[in-house]
């Protein structure tokens, strides 16, 4: 609506006309502007009385005249002056203030049946609501019988009580059940909740639209402000009031709605996880494992417990699961441990590159012999007797490799997100065998050491890593015990054990390094020798 | 001539517009109401009303009622070797309507109101034009019963200024409006319904129960095959409980009989849940008409199931107070369409009167929205709000979410949900955005909602001043231009049976029905009052069958006296 939008001058009145002029007013234009013959004029008619009423409205009470539904029926009652009894036939009044000086609450049928032997059944009735409006709660089989089986507070009740008088009793009968469902919903009760709402819902005062809807505000409230209600318990309740989206009926504000809903849904699809933990006990699971993981809370010693038996479809089932959990609740991460759905990928233990390197730097040494040996090809006598030495050399850089493989864990840090996404992606399409493999860390110094072999040997030195290492996925070497006592018993075994290939290794690189000689002796200058 | 047409799914009526009042006009059988029931005689000629619903159990292959249900659908039911849409087996019942009023004035009906429930659907409404158009009637102006209703009550309230609720329940539909009446303005506030709910549902459920009890009885029928005979006994059992505490369901098949005892308070329990259902949209209308239960002056019954006791008492129990019982539930409807045509013809009497009414769906379209990082997309964008009155002309602006999107697609939905996937799809419209755009292309999508409840829409884009209007296309429900002449040309092909026959056809039929149901010595008698109407029908002599046929429906009417139940 535009800022020179006047409702005034359209309705032709003078501004602030009251409410019964701006009715008039519109009725009296309509008949000139039919809706059916001028849509359009009518439509900014239909808009300027609509504007005119909220103003006239307005005016006239000071607050939003349109209080809604709602609000205006669930507002509480003003405390009313204390009943009095009306004026009834003497006689009726006395016999009937005699039959209840005893009342009994236990005994309602019998005094009922009493009052309608002595005919005074109507002034007993009149009696009995009062009784019940000044004290509920003093006798509850009294209004029990009188809600059920009197229908009072309906239009069939018998007795024809003060309009107030049937007001207060409706009253105190909503705030007595809105107290007693909260004491079953804090006190999660929730077959008492539901039995009693049910019953309750039978009742003929509670047909009453005004009341009904009250109650329905009632406990849509007792939901949003506790927590601990099961999913079934509001769907039940949902069933019975017929709160559905797409009639939109419930009677509060959207957003309070939403928020239920959504609530539920949690609620709902965390008891399904649970329930996937739970079988996951009998019959481990993927899926089962990561929910159990989830569920495990915040404690890191006992998410390190969990995680340590984890394979690669279990770290894929987390995945999905912290996927589901972002799409679906975006307010659920705050619940996990660091406010991380993803919390998981810190339980992924990494492998050490530690015989990578060691083996890297192992085959340096043999290639830097050999690429001494192919520069003076005349002189293999002097390079046999400066084989320890070259040895020793190997050793040396088999410490640099160590010392150089800290920083590179270091270096790589900043990459470390990327390296696992790597990972994780290389171990779901079987490139490698899981994601605690991490693909960019450990292949970069392979690929280096692949990269020198190239330059100096050429072909054949590449050969030799490539094939050295698929032996060793066949027959994996064992490292040397870390134990220095070891390394002065056993010296020739510990450096055979320092690279941590197997013998088998050993023997093809054995072959190879003869091979490669032979070649550098009889065909020098090829590519199978010489790196371009 | 204008008429005023209740179409209902169980009932039909029509009414005129005479001498300041609105008048029923009777059927060929005498009778207002003609049930909404086409069928196909014994020589494949159309047969509506009466005649076809007593056929309805003898040749159930070849009649078909409750079709109301399924229009603005693209389903379709089979008569003998004919296929008929559900508005083309509208169209028959208008079109003998029209010939009622046709032969009991003698002039010529070109146009109609034509009454639907006010929580119809946009697909539903077309469909009910398109069923008039094919009865050969002007349809201009669809009504919205309850609103037809209010007009009825209303129009004798000269001056009074009230607020009523109007609470229609009738074979298949539920409907409530809240009206407000003054200065001669009748204002509808608000409305809200149920399309699937009404008689019809009681009954089944009442059927469903006695299949129940009598299901490991053997020798018990499949209740497919005697499906209208579980209906019709339901009916009468549900209307009989109305007055009795208890009485049986009697079903008789082929000689046999089941039966099963059921109280009121049986009734009561079975129909809790349907009961319950009538509760929301009751809620819904005041929480949108923005009213008290003591702000309304009047609670208006309307719809034939109103009738039963249990509705009376919710409606009762929900306001706490009587309704009023001064409409006719049956009529109210027709006589209310009667009232709008005349309006619709400025008949001098009424020109007072100026009626305005709601839409009864938020109408809107689908959006993607921003959610933390990234977009969500099929969340609902309302354009025009339920309850707004009509006509109604609502522009929203909306902008393309990407650069260089070469085109967006404005899908059209109507329905409360907050998601579009549980909305109602009514269309979608392809807009070519300009090349090259930058992203936030605005566009304005302008819906509007006409007095008959029919929607267009149409998009600009602001930058180039280009327009689109949309085109429904691919809704199976609705039929096109091309489709509705070829249909027409189907049913003006079609034979109708005689209208001077029909009485006699109705009693041939009952008879018919009568034979199956009865057993013994009844059975008997029957069988021999049948074969003396035919005898007479054989002979052609018009004097003998009118005796014959007077004769058998008195002692019909005394069997039936005689409780022949």
């Amino acid at each position: 609506m535009d800022a020179t939008f006047d409702c005034w001058t359209i309705l032709d009145l003078p501004a602030r006309s009251d409410e019964r002029s701006v009715k008039r007013q519109y009725a009296r234009l309509l008949k000139v502007t039919r809706p059916d013959e001028d849509p359009i004029a009518f439509q900014q008619l239909r808009e300027a009385y609509e504007r005119a009423l909220q103003l006239a409205r307005e005016g006239d009470d000071g607050v939003g005249g349109d209080a809604s539904f709602v609000q205006t029926s669930a507002a509480p009652l003003v405390q009313r002056p204390a009943p009095v009894t009306r004026p009834v036939v003497r006689s009726a009044q006395e016999q009937a203030a005699e039959l209840l000086e005893h009342f009994n609450d236990d005994a309602v049928d019998h005094c009922w049946t009493e009052a309608v032997a002595k005919g005074i059944e109507a002034t007993v009735e009149a009696l009995l609501f009062v009784r019940c409006v000044q004290a509920p709660d003093a006798s509850p089989n009294l209004l029990r019988w009188g809600l059920e089986t009197r229908q009072w507070l309906t239009p069939w009740q018998q007795v024809r009580p003060r309009q107030s008088d049937q007001e207060r009793l409706g009253h105190l009968l909503s705030l007595g059940l809105y107290h007693r469902l909260e004491q079953y919903m804090a006190a999660g009760d929730e077959t008492r909740f539901i039995d009693c709402l049910e019953h309750h819902c039978r009742q003929g005062w509670l047909g009453d639209l005004a009341r009904r809807q009250t109650l329905q505000v009632q406990v849509l409230d007792l939901f949003f402000n506790h927590g601990n209600w099961s999913p079934g318990l509001f769907e039940r309740v949902r069933q019975l009031f017929g709160w559905d989206t797409e009639s939109a009926v419930v009677p509060v504000v959207d957003e309070q709605w939403h928020t239920l809903l959504t609530r539920n849904e949690e609620k709902k699809w965390l008891g399904e996880l649970r329930a996937l933990a739970r079988l996951g006990e009998q019959h481990p699971a993927p899926s089962a494992n990561a929910a159990a993981l989830f569920l495990t809370g915040s404690s890191a010693e006992r998410l390190q417990a969990r995680a340590a038996t984890f394979t690669e479809a279990d770290w894929q089932a987390c995945e999905q699961l912290s996927q589901a959990f972002i799409t679906r609740f975006p307010d659920w991460p705050k619940r996990f441990p660091d406010h991380n759905p993803w919390f998981w990928k810190a339980l992924v233990g990494h492998e050490r590159p530690q015989h990578v390197m060691k083996r890297a730097c192992a085959a340096m040494t043999i290639t830097l012999a050999l690429g001494m040996n192919g520069l003076h090809p005349a002189e293999l006598p002097v390079m046999v007797i400066m084989s320890p030495i070259l040895i020793l050399l190997g050793v040396l850089s088999a410490y640099m490799g160590k010392w150089l493989l800290e920083h590179w864990v270091t270096f790589t840090e900043p990459f470390y997100d990327l390296d696992q996404r790597v990972s994780a992606w290389c171990a779901r399409h079987q490139l490698t065998r899981d994601r605690r493999h991490l693909v960019i860390r450990n292949s970069v110094p392979m690929l280096a050491v692949a990269f020198i072999l190239w330059k100096w040997l050429g072909l054949l030195g590449v050969v030799t890593f490539v094939v050295t290492g698929l032996i060793g996925k066949l027959q994996p070497g064992r490292a040397a015990p870390v134990d220095r006592q070891y390394r002065w018993r056993r010296p020739l075994q510990a450096i055979y054990r320092i690279a941590g290939i197997s013998v088998l290794q050993w023997l093809f690189c054995l072959f190879m390094v003869g091979l490669i000689l032979y070649v550098q002796q009889n065909m020098p200058g090829t590519l199978l020798t010489q790196g371009a | 001539m204008i008429v005023g047409i209740d179409l209902g799914t169980t009932n039909s009526l029509v009414a005129v517009w005479k001498d300041d009042a609105s008048l029923l006009v009777p059927n060929a059988l005498g009778e207002v109401l003609t049930p909404s029931v086409v069928g196909l005689d014994d020589e494949g000629r159309i047969l509506v009303g009466q005649a076809a619903r007593e056929r309805l159990h003898t040749h159930p292959c070849v009649t078909t009622a409750l079709f109301k249900r399924h229009m603005g659908s693209a389903h379709t039911i089979n008569l003998g070797d004919h296929a008929f849409r559900p508005e083309e087996l509208s169209a028959l019942v208008l079109r003998s309507l029209k010939e009622d009023v046709e032969r009991a004035y003698g002039e010529t009906v070109v146009e109609a109101v034509i009454s639907v429930p006010a929580y119809f659907s946009d697909a539903q409404r077309k469909a009910t034009r398109i069923a008039g158009e094919l009865a050969g009637l002007k349809v201009d102006k669809l009504i919205n019963e309850p609103t037809a209703a209010a007009l009825a009550f209303g129009l004798p309230q000269h001056g009074n200024e009230c607020s009523f609720l109007v609470f229609d329940l009738g074979g298949g539909t539920f409907d409530v409006s809240i009206l407000e009446l003054f200065e001669g303005v009748m204002e509808v506030r608000a409305s809200a319904g149920d399309n699937f709910l009404g008689g019809e549902d009681f009954d089944r459920l009442l059927a469903e129960a006695f299949v129940r009890t009598q299901a490991d009885q053997p020798g018990f029928p499949a209740p497919e095959s005697i499906a209208y005979a579980l209906h019709r006994e339901a009916q009468r059992l549900r209307i009989a409980l109305g007055q009795a505490r208890s009485d049986a369901f009697v079903l008789r098949v082929d000689g046999r009989q089941w039966q099963q005892t059921f109280t009121q308070e049986d009734m009561a329990a079975l129909y809790a849940p349907l009961l319950e259902r009538l509760r929301n949209p009751v809620e819904r209308a005041m929480r949108d008409a923005r009213l008290l239960v003591g702000d309304l002056d009047e609670i208006l019954l309307v719809g034939g199931t109103t009738r039963m006791p249990l509705v009376r008492k919710l409606a009762a129990g929900m306001f706490g107070r009587f309704p009023s019982i001064q409409l006719n539930p049956d009529e109210a409807v027709a006589h209310g369409a009667a009232i709008q045509a005349a309006l619709k013809s400025r008949n001098a009497a009424l020109e007072e009167v100026v009626l305005t009414d709601v839409c009864s769906y938020t109408l809107g379209i689908e959006v993607a929205e921003r959610v933390g990082r990234h977009r969500e997309h099929g969340h609902y964008l309302p354009i025009i709000e339920r309850n707004t009155t009509v006509p109604v002309s609502r522009v929203k602006t909306v902008y393309s979410a990407e650069a260089g999107q070469t085109g967006v697609t404005v899908s059209i939905f109507q329905g409360e949900s907050r998601l579009v996937r549980d909305n109602i799809p009514l269309g979608e419209l392809a807009i070519p955005l300009p090349p090259h755009n930058e992203g936030n292309v605005s566009l304005d999508v302008r819906f509007t909602y006409d007095n008959n409840g029919i929607l267009e829409c149409q998009v600009t884009l602001p930058s180039t001043g280009e327009a689109f209007a949309l085109v429904i296309e691919n809704n199976p429900g609705v039929l096109s231009p091309e489709e509705i002449a070829e249909r027409l040309q189907a049913l003006a092909a079609l034979k109708i049976h005689p209208r001077d026959q029909q009485v006699n056809t109705l009693l041939v039929a009952r008879l018919e029905h009568l034979y199956q149901e009865s057993l013994g010595d009844r059975r008997e008698l029957i069988g021999d009052w049948a074969s003396v109407f035919q005898r007479a029908l054989d002979s052609q002599d018009e004097r003998l069958i009118r005796q014959t046929r007077t004769e058998l429906n008195e002692r019909l009417k005394q069997l039936e006296r005689g409780g022949w139940h």
